[in-house]
């Protein structure tokens, strides 16, 4: 079994085993049409049998040029193109935007819009790491957990269609508050309600179904193991980051819109199962985030002030002083920044957009090397990319 | 020896498990719907295919110019009193559903109905007509749609009391304009 071992890990291709007969290593294109990829991810691979030796993302199949089109259209406008960053957590992508543009337009956000914002981006936040889930356990074989975790996200999706008439692209936030008020009193109390359901329920039964199981366990303990050292040096981000041990949360460690109001917990990677920084963590990581925000909604709704939900209007165009400003916010998939220059007009000047999953796809470089290919497709799925926000 | 049997002693029972939460679902209701019969029921706010009462338009282009992908075209003849609208089409090859044409429009003419199902066989037909300009044209002068009988927005803003405010009343006679309306 370990001389198995070793003759892989080594490969044959370096090895003159057979005089005359020259091996070499075999490219091997995964994607961009492939299921475990997430999207339209491509990687150049090349492996020796079942070995990685190198690993290369090529990306841009799903370039939309939205930093360019920022350029052209006004800052209300833009709102949108957001939402499709991010499709699995739309929500959160706006927030960092409108974080951005009011930094430079000097508006005070009604307290109401912000405990709108933060629930509405909470949500979604629940409904990416339950795709993460989903569709993690599914690459790694487990077809039950997907169908669940559909559900719950469907509730939500339902929740985020009465108050923002979108199922997956909701335009919600405008620069200033948000568009629309709660649809009536029953939404507050349905929020509540499927929160407390999934915290109680759902959650439990995930963690039997998948989290806990003995198979899946085994499968991702001690793989891909990313070190603290190597999630800061290629900038990782959000449960990349916090899966290696690292406690960093925008929400906490750089507050933004009314975070610091709440009671809440970062949950970090400990290791239970393996080393530091594996799969499972990261994996783990998202179930505790998904009861964390639970807390933060259920808080959020609690303290919900009345009044306004926009302090400038729906049809009133947004026009910004000239100068920068950096936001940045924590999306689902890690730190999502926006850096907005205008030029005193309705239109930025240049709108950089600071993507979460394309820095923390960079580490496949490295991690990638030395594993088997199975074993790629679980730390792929562990970093829970999202083409839409790399490319954008 | 001891951990190759505990291994596979966990392994079957955390599969257990799992299987008994599976079996739990058999007696639960279903949570899918058998789409073309049955249907989804939709919120008041959700988001359709763009709705144009073309009785209340009056081509001031300011859905047009809100709309972030400009699919909306409005073309327009003639000036000052004589101007008729002669085309207003939406673009559903481009529309992304925003609703962001409807929050402008001063007319209310423009909102977001809750139909989600057209499908058509070529892309041009995606392109929805709204006025027929060789059945009729659409006046855009106050004086003259009032004169037609189209719907005329009476200006909200009262700033200061206006004497006499009976100087004209436009806006009730909408019956017999009905029959003009759309022409999808
Ligand atoms: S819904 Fe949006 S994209 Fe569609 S016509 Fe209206 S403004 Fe344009
Ligand atoms: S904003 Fe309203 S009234 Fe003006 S052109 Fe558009 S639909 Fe017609």
């Amino acid at each position: 079994m370990a001389n198995q071992e070793t003759k892989m890990n080594s490969g044959w291709a370096d090895q003159d085993h057979v005089p005359g007969i020259k091996s070499e290593l075999m490219e091997l294109n995964m994607g961009p049409q492939h299921p475990a990829t997430h999207g339209v991810l491509r990687l150049l691979l090349e492996t020796d049998g079942e070995i990685v030796h190198k690993c290369t993302p090529v990306l841009g199949y799903l370039h939309r040029c939205a930093e360019k089109i920022a350029e052209g259209i006004n800052y209300k406008q833009f709102v949108l193109y957001t939402d499709r960053f991010d499709y699995l957590a739309p929500v959160c992508c706006n927030h960092a935007y409108v974080t951005a543009v009011e930094k430079l337009m000097d508006v005070e956000v009604p307290e109401r819009a912000e405990h709108l914002r933060v629930i509405t981006a909470e949500l979604s936040r629940i409904a990416s790491h339950l795709i993460a889930l989903a569709t993690f356990g599914l690459d790694m074989g487990a077809w039950t957990p997907l169908l669940y975790c559909f559900r719950e996200r469907e509730a939500i999706l339902d929740l985020l269609e009465r108050i923002a008439g979108g199922r997956m692209l909701y335009n919600f936030f405008v620069p200033g508050g948000v568009r629309y008020d709660v649809p009536d009193e029953k939404w507050t109390a349905d929020v509540l309600e499927f929160v407390t359901m999934l915290e109680t329920k759902k959650v439990k039964d995930y963690n039997q179904l998948l989290s806990y199981n003995k198979i899946f366990i085994e499968r991702l303990a001690d793989v891909g193991v990313i070190s603290q050292q190597d999630a800061f040096d290629y900038g990782s981000t959000g449960p990349v980051l916090r899966g290696s041990g690292v406690s960093f949360d925008c929400r906490k460690d750089d507050p933004y819109s009314v975070y610091p109001k709440f009671d809440f917990e970062v949950p970090v990677g400990r290791g239970e199962m393996g080393t530091v920084g594996d799969c499972w963590d990261r994996y783990m990581v998202r179930v505790r985030e998904i009861e964390q925000s639970c807390r933060i909604i259920r808080q959020a709704v609690d303290t919900m002030p009345g009044g306004e939900v926009h302090a400038i209007g729906l049809t009133k165009p947004v026009k910004l002083p000239a100068g920068a400003a950096y936001s940045r916010t924590e999306s689902s998939k890690g730190e999502l920044g926006h850096y907005i220059i205008s030029d005193g007009g309705q239109m930025p000047f240049r709108n950089k957009v600071r993507s979460p999953s394309f820095c923390n796809l960079q580490i496949i470089e490295k991690i990638g090397v030395g594993q088997m290919v199975s074993d790629l497709v679980a730390f792929i799925g562990s970093l829970d990319i999202v083409l839409g926000e790399i490319d954008r | 020896m001891a951990r190759y049997f505990v291994d596979i002693w966990q392994a079957v029972s955390s599969a257990m498990v799992g299987m008994s939460i599976t079996i739990k679902h058999i007696w639960k209701k279903p949570v899918t719907l058998q789409y073309p019969e049955e249907r989804q029921v939709l919120s008041p706010r959700f988001r359709g295919f763009v709705h144009n009462d073309m009785n209340k338009c009056d081509a001031c282009q300011i859905c047009a110019r809100t709309c972030p992908v400009d699919c909306i075209y409005i073309e327009t003849e003639g000036k000052g009193k004589d101007r008729w609208l002669t085309r207003y089409a939406i673009d559903y090859n481009k529309c992304i559903w925003c609703s962001m044409c409807t929050e402008g429009c001063p007319a209310n003419s423009i909102t977001m109905s809750h139909d989600y199902d057209h499908s058509v066989y070529f892309r041009e037909s995606l392109v929805y007509e709204y006025v027929d300009p060789t059945v009729k044209k659409i006046p855009c002068h106050k004086e003259k749609r009032i004169e037609l009988g189209y719907h005329v927005m009476v200006k909200p803003e009262k700033k200061k009391p206006v004497e006499k405010p009976a100087a004209e009343k436009p806006a009730p006679e909408s019956t017999e304009a009905d029959d003009k309306g759309e022409t999808k």
